[in-house]
């Protein structure tokens, strides 16, 4: 009978087996191919994925923050079916341009990029801040990551980019989200946030 | 016995004397050893590799005018490569396995009722081919907290590397870090 090795079973013959080199080398080659297809299979992408937002998202005067939302998907992984079983993409597919949350499917540590161009605001808009920060199922406490800007009324610039990253620990199911906040000394001016982006990589387990 | 150039695996030359099951024994032997070596396992690490967040998730740290302090943490949300020992420094994260590191880091400063000045936020290393390899500033403001951000790639090549923030600011009396972090993880 012929032995195998331990790892992938690849066999081969021992003493007191029918001499029968080509046999016993075709019956390995065909074990080597059908691990290393096996391999090749396995051999794709974490879990990752980029939206993107198109639509301007515009805070209203009567409000102070507002969650970014997602109209296309740059892309959104498959994740090896040798790790996860045969399991869903990376997030929840986007097919509703309002989605302003974004479902991982996956648990474990996901490194997490957002960025986004903020129009100019005049002075007279009396805007003294706008950030940018991350929520994780609807709340940014605890605190996760935040960027800020008060220089929103440079007249030579047409936008201001702002863009923050996180680490975060999620279970599969979780809601992520990226959104924009704005301080006001007075008034009730609107601030609009133009193109952005959101990136998600499950790192770790 | 002779070897294939790029990966060793064995075969029988002419001269060598007929064994074929040892021989075949051999070549699925270091065929079985290969694949495990540089296929499966690195894959599978490659969805685990080291990562960590630490941060500051309670109380303020004073920060000096003209001074470049470093930032304290609190506490760690995770860890999976001993980066954080929060008995041996409240400021290192230290990088235990080489590599090519995403890094994001932030900051949120403290208004005091006056704007002046501006705070620069840099992350800083211990070895590498650049020490400062990223830094990000902002303006202050008198009322509103100032939050910076930075995020870059680093590559550590001689570990342990030890990567710290520190923030620095020209306001002209002390302010408060409050909320801060660093993330940290291995993407090569």
């Amino acid at each position: 009978m012929p032995a195998s090795t331990p790892n992938f079973l690849l066999p081969y013959p021992v003493p007191g087996d029918p001499a029968d080199v080509p046999t016993a080398l075709e019956t390995l080659a065909e074990q080597i191919d059908l691990v290393l297809k096996d391999q090749e299979a396995c051999a794709v992408p974490r879990p990752m994925a980029q939206f993107l937002g198109t639509v301007p998202n515009i805070i209203p005067g009567t409000a102070t923050t507002g969650l970014f939302t997602w109209q296309l998907t740059d892309f959104n992984t498959t994740p090896s079916p040798c790790v996860f079983a045969d399991g869903p993409p990376a997030v929840e597919p986007v097919v509703d341009a309002a989605t302003n949350q974004l479902r991982v499917n996956y648990s474990g540590l996901w490194f997490i990029f957002g960025t986004v161009q903020v129009e100019r605001t005049v002075p007279a808009s009396n805007i003294d801040d706008i950030a940018v920060e991350f929520t994780l199922n609807g709340s940014t406490t605890p605190h996760w990551a935040r960027s800020s800007t008060h220089n929103v009324t440079t007249g030579g610039d047409t936008t201001h980019l702002l863009d923050a990253s996180v680490c975060m620990t999620l279970a599969a199911g979780d809601l992520v989200g990226f959104r924009g906040a704005v301080a006001r000394s007075a008034g009730a001016a609107p601030v609009t946030f133009n193109s952005r982006s959101i990136t998600l990589l499950r790192m770790a387990p | 016995m002779g070897n294939t150039p790029e990966r060793n695996y064995p075969y029988p030359e002419y001269a060598t004397a007929n064994n074929a099951p040892a021989q075949i024994q051999s070549f699925a032997t270091a065929v079985d050893t290969d694949i495990l070596s540089f296929l499966q396992q690195p894959r599978q690490a490659a969805n685990a590799y080291p990562s960590a967040r630490v941060w500051r998730a309670v109380g303020n740290q004073a920060i000096a005018n003209n001074t470049s302090v470093t930032l304290t943490y609190t506490a760690e949300t995770f860890d999976n490569n001993s980066f954080f020992d929060i008995g041996v420094s409240t400021t290192n994260v230290v990088v235990n396995t080489a590599g090519v590191y995403l890094i994001g880091c932030s900051v949120t400063m403290q208004a005091d009722g006056s704007a002046t000045g501006a705070a620069a936020l840099i992350l800083m290393s211990s070895g590498a081919l650049v020490q400062n390899p990223i830094g990000t500033s902002r303006d202050l403001h008198a009322t509103r907290d100032t939050s910076l951000s930075g995020t870059t790639l680093h590559r550590v090549i001689t570990t342990p590397e030890t990567l710290t923030m520190f923030v620095r600011h020209n306001h002209g009396a002390g302010l408060n870090a409050a909320f801060a972090q660093m993330s940290v993880t291995r993407i090569a």
